[in-house]
């Protein structure tokens, strides 16, 4: 909200109709945020009422369905190896019965597809040796698209009439076997952090930005730690000491840029912020993390934002770490990294813009009892304390 | 108070009232980091089945022992039975999950060379041991309760073929929808309808703090309607009808709509209970422990036991399992749930209305009080000092005080007196 919204404010009095409402267009009530005295319009009754829960509804129903609901494989990586005819000839039968499931990737070393499996370059391989056949597949890159690789293996046995064994170079544990578990330390890290945005924002609702840039950080340190921790009640990866904490540190990126990303949204467009969080942190976020569908088996237009968000960026990372060993992580850490930056860059940027408005404008209304020395905005400095007293509790 | 918190860096500002909100804020994030995962990873990160219900049918001396073996482990709850045809009935009707039918081939015709031609393939294997019985294992499973109930059937089923030296043939009576290969949108239905449930009552709360309770139950009455629709709608994009009759979908539309109401009449109830902290209680009753328990995202039989327990009189559980019903079961074995749900839907407005007629008395008796212990100048003045009542509303009533501006129903006359009268007799 701009400051010249702070000017008008002050002249309205607990009670007053509003054309907007001042409580908050967000799912979250935190205790003390409701005001009995407050009465809002009919009219912003009515549109606050059903935007909210229409904004929900459209949002997720039409991301998580459309992602999700019937996974096939688009464009999934895989490798054969064996002698060069053999593997032509099983890449075109692949080729003619699934045409775009796969990109094939032929090669005659044994040692090389099972590597691509490891590096996590294909989702599995198919190692012919005679009529045998080795299915390499990495269950920790997504439970679904093994389930593919092994089915397609087993098939090219049949067709070769020889046995067909599975080899999973990135297993999942025990307590885990579908892998959904990391997915929900991902939902922990963002809501965590955005859901402590939104809070401080509500019950104080001109807390500058460098206030929420620390309760950003202060949520970036505790929420992965906690939620791993509670996790860990159920779950036992099976990792090491220095593993485990990778994947907390990774956590801890994340959840610093969900919180930035909040306070941007929240300087940006108010308490109607939460509208922005949920469409960039929840509806476009989740269903291309490849979690519940490894990106292998998204649609394009899913597999085009798995390659881009910041969840994918966070997940991804989080799954080479805890289950190939740190392989392949680097693009997706970086990924991560480069949404942090512009992240942090785009909220300084909107702290400073509006500073100076709040600056320009307080030149115009000398109302002001000081100028404000921080980085943030400059909202409570402008307005007298009894403007805005009906804002507590 | 806002004053003081908005510039928490200088030194000193910070009043220990403004720590309080900041702490108070925080609960909200740290009740979701830490409940989440107690609910959702308990109950969905090792799915392995507890009872499941399994059929056993074929002639007694031969099914009898295997379901009992079946039947002692922890997986499986299994029965036998010898009437054939309800191998597949059983599972059609959603009274098992699966079933197991074993025919036995006698031994006689094998050795007279006249074995029936279905028998080829096993009679092959076996020509070694001629004079043994040979059997054929069908199994029933249905992909619609849950891929992971059909395949923890299907491997029981192999497991018994293998040890009676055959392999089983798979059939699968309700499958899903190509559209719905993981059978996880009627679950996405059941959480995104709630949500809109549970955002109405929410946001209504936010912007109209004192709104009737009729005002709260239309708006979630015209949500039920609206929610499905859009939902639904939407959905069948990209999923399409199920393949579903059009007297199904109505069905299903109408049971999420119940489901909708009786989310809805939950969020009244919770909010009146625990006014701004509501955001806590729905959290706990409408996600934290009724979407695990569903049988949704994991199926009923592949819970743990605690969570087997709360979807089997869960309201959630009910429209789950009647969805099912409907789309992929042509609503065999719905009575049972829409039974679970409707009970949600009675008892919880009837709470409501309970409570709201409590707390309108209680208020109306304080009122009366102190309106007579002010010693009474100005009894009938509607208008008293103001800041007395305020307190005192504050105090007691932070969301639902609608003894104040409320129902005329209730503040008539005759009532108004019969609590006088009460109240006199107290002092």
């Amino acid at each position: 909200m701009s400051t010249t919204d702070s000017h008008d404010r002050k002249n309205s009095h607990p009670g007053d109709r509003m054309s907007m409402p001042e409580n908050h267009l967000d799912m979250v009530v935190t205790p003390g945020s409701i005001e009995p005295e407050r009465i809002a319009s009919m009219r912003t009754t009515i549109i606050a009422v059903v935007a909210m829960p229409l904004f929900f509804l459209l949002a997720f129903t039409i991301c998580y369905v459309s992602a999700s609901h019937a996974p096939t494989p688009h464009d999934m990586a895989l490798t054969i190896a064996g002698p060069a005819t053999t593997t032509a000839q099983i890449a075109d039968s692949i080729e003619d019965e699934a045409d775009g499931a796969f990109t094939v990737t032929e090669t005659t070393s044994a040692a090389k597809a099972r590597d691509a499996v490891e590096n996590r370059d294909a989702v599995g391989a198919i190692v012919v040796d005679g009529a045998d056949v080795t299915t390499v597949i990495a269950s920790g890159g997504g439970r679904l698209a093994s389930a593919v690789i092994q089915s397609a293996g087993s098939q090219v046995a049949a067709q070769l009439g020889g046995t067909s064994t599975v080899e999973d170079v990135a297993p999942l544990p025990s307590d885990d076997p579908g892998g959904s578990v990391l997915f929900f330390f991902l939902v922990i890290c963002t809501v965590g952090a955005f859901l402590t945005i939104t809070a401080i924002s509500q019950v104080f609702p001109k807390a500058r930005t460098r206030s929420l840039v620390a309760s950003a950080v202060g949520a970036a340190l505790f929420v992965p730690v906690i939620g791993f921790s509670m996790i860990s009640l159920f779950v036992d990866f099976g990792a090491t000491f220095g593993t485990t904490m990778a994947v907390i540190g990774v956590g801890m990126i994340y959840a610093f840029i969900v919180g930035i990303l909040a306070t941007l949204f929240t300087k940006l467009a108010g308490q109607g912020g939460i509208f922005l969080v949920i469409l960039f942190l929840i509806a476009l976020n989740f269903p291309g993390a490849g979690g519940s569908a490894p990106e292998s088996m998204l649609p394009p237009f899913w597999q085009v934002i798995h390659n881009s968000w910041l969840g994918s960026g966070a997940f991804e990372s989080m799954r080479s770490i805890l289950f190939f060993g740190g392989e392949g992580m680097g693009r997706w850490i970086t990924q991560l990294l480069v949404w942090t930056v512009v992240g942090i860059v785009l909220t300084a940027l909107v702290a400073v813009v509006k500073k100076r408005g709040a600056a320009k404008a307080e030149a115009e209304a000398p109302v002001a009892e000081q100028p404000v020395t921080g980085g943030g905005t400059t909202e409570a400095a402008v307005v007298p304390e009894t403007a805005l007293t009906h804002n507590g509790a | 108070m806002t004053d003081t918190s908005a510039r928490p860096p200088e030194p000193g500002a910070a009043s220990s009232a403004s720590v309080k909100k900041v702490l108070a804020a925080l609960l909200l994030p740290l009740f979701f980091i830490v409940v989440f995962p107690l609910m959702f990873v308990s109950a969905l990160h090792n799915p392995t089945p507890h009872n499941l219900s399994l059929l056993v049918v074929g002639p007694t001396q031969v099914v009898g022992p295997i379901a009992d073996g079946l039947d002692d482990t922890d997986e499986f709850a299994a029965t036998h039975t010898d009437d054939e045809a309800e191998a597949r009935s059983s599972v059609e009707n959603r009274t098992v999950d699966g079933a197991i039918l074993v025919t036995v081939d006698t031994p006689v015709a094998a050795e007279a060379e006249t074995a029936p031609a279905e028998t080829d393939k096993s009679s092959k294997t076996d020509k070694a041991a001629a004079a043994a019985p040979t059997f054929t294992v069908t199994t029933y499973f249905a992909n619609a309760e849950g891929r992971s109930v059909a395949s923890t059937v299907q491997a029981a089923a192999a497991k018994v073929a293998g040890e009676l030296g055959t392999t089983a043939k798979s059939v699968d009576v309700a499958p899903l929808a190509k559209t719905d290969s993981l059978g996880v949108t009627l679950f996405y239905i059941l959480t995104y309808t709630s949500l809109a449930a549970y955002l109405v009552i929410i946001v209504l709360t936010q912007v109209q703090p004192k709104a009737r309770l009729r005002t709260r139950f239309a708006a979630v009455g015209v949500a039920s309607v609206i929610a499905p629709l859009i939902v639904f709608g939407l959905s069948s994009i990209w999923v399409g009808d199920y393949g579903a009759s059009f007297g199904s979908i109505m069905g299903l539309l109408g049971v999420n709509a119940l489901y909708v109401f009786t989310v809805g009449s939950a969020a009244i109830l919770i909010q009146q209970f625990l006014g701004n902290a509501a955001t806590f209680g729905i959290m706990a009753f409408i996600v934290f422990l009724n979407f695990p328990s569903a049988g949704g995202a994991g199926p009923a039989a592949l819970l743990p036991p605690f969570w087997q327990a709360i979807h089997s009189f869960y309201f959630g559980a009910g429209a789950m399992e009647s969805f099912r019903s409907i789309i992929y079961f042509d609503g065999n074995g719905a009575t049972r749930w829409i039974l679970q749900l409707l009970a949600w839907t009675v008892g919880l407005v009837l709470a409501t209305i309970v409570v709201h007629l409590a707390k309108t008395t209680i208020a109306q008796k304080r009122q009366i009080a102190i309106l007579s212990a002010a010693t009474v100048t100005r009894a009938t003045d509607v208008e008293p000092d103001p800041a007395a009542p305020k307190h005192v509303k504050i105090d007691a009533y932070l969301v639902d005080d609608s003894g104040f501006d409320a129902d005329p129903a209730i503040t008539d006359g005759t009532k108004l007196r019969s609590i006088s009268a009460l109240e006199g007799a107290d002092r």
